[in-house]
């Protein structure tokens, strides 16, 4: 959707208890929260989809008990579709697999505007070309010989991120903890691990820059240039300038290396936000000061931004999908905590204002401009 | 459009039930009152209901319990699990909450014929006896 200087944001929050909505009514100045929407769910992947000239919200919404759907509302979270019709995304019969949660749904680009697509738990990527009502397995990475050795992390085995190129829609990046990044080129038919450069600590000391098996947390594109990316590994800040075929260290001057969530400015190449966490035993926001850091120069240098964020005593955890941008020509930049706080910055991450509290454990935040 | 992205439909078929030669569904139609409709002719078959936890109501338009009709083709009945694939085709939302694509019952749902919890007993193919109600329900779980 083309940036808007004029209307209102909606910002989406998914939580292990539903999802709550806060609704901007023009400047970002106060937001209206309504929910628990999806109530009994948790809700770990929520997505915009302006395409086609449809104002479509999805989100992968697991009953504690009684499965997983993918559902999608047209009236902005005023009603959802019904599971009365059954799941809408399941892992066939030979498979031997049963999905356990959606954490990714990514509208393909506006060349493609039915296509949508899921990263599940247990790692594998869905495609809907019915615009998110129906989901099928892309057959091609579920058989992809290294499949079976890729290793759950903590919070299960999962394929998290999904960016398809702007340019072209054969070509689709996706990164799974833990298995790293796969790059496909001919549509989804073959897969290609895409980890040269990035470390894996938790192996043998001579096998950390392995083929595969990273726990990669999030990837980011540039906003000014597709082939560049930014990455967000366990352990390890990374760029790449060819679409993920080679990457380099730009964890330069953070206090950890260590996060989940990456995000890149909307509009504004070399620009990138983290939320640095202590390693891998606190995660939590590093000494206890909750910042976020900016790069301008495409990771080269990173400055901290704490204005707003608590300073003191704050042992935060920010997910990977629990950290985004709207569209607005200023963008909103919006982060969620786990345990129940939305912040949100309107000046490029300059000074932070708490929009939210008291919520259950943030597990993903979307925000998406609604034109005037 | 990429072909290779085209795959096979998933979710969509029903999962295999142990057990020998499944019962034959006849009706799994029900009023707002619980009455099956008997579709076809009529037949020698075992009716079953099923009751469902309040959360699944919704998912049949406030119903808190469906009949299901089966062929008993075979001495003993039939199975909880023949009952359930049997709901399927017409309440495609409760069979996709009680069971997984896999045909297994979820992990935090529990199924009841009559008393008897199935995990405790024979799974799926627990005998469900003429006169029997089988239960789906939340386990005592959750809030995470």
């Amino acid at each position: 959707m083309a940036a808007t200087a004029d209307g209102s944001v909606l910002v989406m929050v998914g939580t292990t208890k539903g999802a709550f909505l806060f609704h901007d009514r023009g400047g970002r100045h106060a937001f209206e929260s309504s929910g628990p929407l999806l109530a009994g769910c948790s809700v770990p992947s929520v997505a915009f989809d302006t395409r086609g000239g449809r104002c479509r919200i999805l989100a992968g919404a697991s009953s504690f008990f009684f499965g997983t759907s993918i559902l999608h509302s047209d009236d902005l979270g005023r009603t959802w579709s019904e599971r009365a019709a059954g799941g809408n995304i399941g892992f066939p019969p030979d498979t031997g697999a049963a999905l356990v949660q959606v954490w990714q749904l990514q509208p393909a680009t506006e060349a493609e505007p039915d296509v949508v697509y899921a990263g599940v738990e247990p790692a594998a990527l869905f495609r809907s070309e019915d615009a998110g009502r129906t989901f099928s397995l892309v057959r091609g990475l579920w058989d992809h010989p290294h499949r079976p050795t890729w290793m759950p992390g903590n919070g299960g085995l999962g394929l998290h991120t999904i960016l398809p190129d702007p340019n072209d829609p054969w070509r689709l990046l996706v990164a799974i903890s833990s298995g790293g990044v796969y790059r496909t080129e001919d549509g989804g038919a073959t897969w290609h691990p895409s980890n040269t450069g990035i470390r894996a600590d938790f192996m043998p000391e001579e096998q950390r820059l392995p083929e595969y098996g990273q726990c990669v947390h999030k990837i980011a594109r540039d906003a000014a240039n597709p082939a560049t990316l930014y990455l967000q590994n366990h352990g390890g800040l990374y760029r790449s300038d060819d679409d993920g075929k080679q990457w380099q260290d730009i964890a330069n001057g953070v206090p950890s290396d260590y996060g989940f969530p990456i995000v890149a400015h909307p509009r504004r190449g070399r620009t990138a936000y983290i939320i640095p966490l202590d390693g891998a035993e606190g995660r939590w926001t590093s000494g206890g000061r909750c910042r976020v850091y900016r790069t301008s120069d495409g990771g080269a240098s990173w400055a901290p931004l704490s204005n707003g964020l608590p300073q003191q005593n704050a042992y935060l955890t920010v997910l990977r999908d629990a950290f985004c941008a709207d569209q607005r020509e200023q963008p909103g930049l919006y982060f969620g905590t786990r345990s129940g706080e939305l912040y949100g910055s309107f000046d490029d991450g300059e000074s932070w204002r708490l929009l939210a509290d008291h919520l259950p454990p943030i597990l993903c935040v979307r925000a998406q401009a609604l034109d005037a | 459009m990429p072909d290779a992205m085209r795959n096979e439909q998933a979710g969509t078929g029903s999962p295999s039930v142990p057990g020998d030669a499944p019962a034959r569904p006849v009706s799994q139609q029900g009023t707002p009152e619980g009455q099956p409709i008997h579709a076809g002719q009529a037949m020698a078959g075992q009716r079953v209901t099923v009751r469902l936890a309040a959360a699944l109501r919704r998912l049949v338009d406030n119903r808190g319990a469906l009949q299901v009709e089966l062929a008993a083709d075979r001495p003993g009945g039939v199975t909880v699990g023949e009952v359930l694939a049997a709901l399927e085709p017409t309440y495609p939302g409760v069979h996709h909450a009680a069971l997984d694509e896999r045909g297994a019952v979820r992990r935090h749902v529990n199924v009841f014929v009559g008393a008897e919890n199935i995990r405790l007993g024979a799974g799926l193919a627990t005998p469900v006896p003429a006169g029997a109600e089988v239960w789906i329900l939340p386990a005592v779980s959750g809030g995470r």
